[in-house]
């Protein structure tokens, strides 16, 4: 799932754009992005973390800079 | 920061098309999230 910042309608734009076929998550209070150190900046988007969560509910994986176009589908292919 | 083997803090938030998502939603299953600055951005 992609997570920003953005209003559901900037995100549905882009996603209809590119033909998504996930959610992608509308964070506008950046709550999610602060609890998992993406709100670096407050005056700025959410960092580029990218994060693999386990079956159980765990954290597998956290990187702290992810290339959005190459690292979701490199990660999915290891699950 | 979070580390491997932490529990992955839960979450609920709204997509894009204005469906509501939780993170307990996908239990059991593995989890990809991926935080982006800005719509239809590059990089």
């Amino acid at each position: 799932m992609g997570v920003s910042f953005d209003t559901p309608a900037e995100n549905k734009k882009f996603a209809e754009k590119h033909s998504f076929t996930f959610p992608l998550i509308c964070d506008t209070d950046r709550a999610i992005g602060s609890a998992y150190g993406a709100n670096v900046d407050p005056q700025k988007g959410a960092q580029r973390v990218g994060v693999v969560i386990d079956r159980d509910g765990k954290i597998k994986e956290w990187h702290a800079r992810v290339d959005a176009r190459a690292w979701p589908a490199e990660v999915l292919r290891t699950l | 920061m979070l580390q491997p083997g932490d529990w992955a803090p839960d979450f609920a938030g709204r997509d894009h098309t204005g469906k509501t998502v939780k993170l307990s939603d996908f239990r059991g299953k593995p989890v990809v999230l991926w935080f982006f600055p800005k719509a239809d951005t590059p990089g």
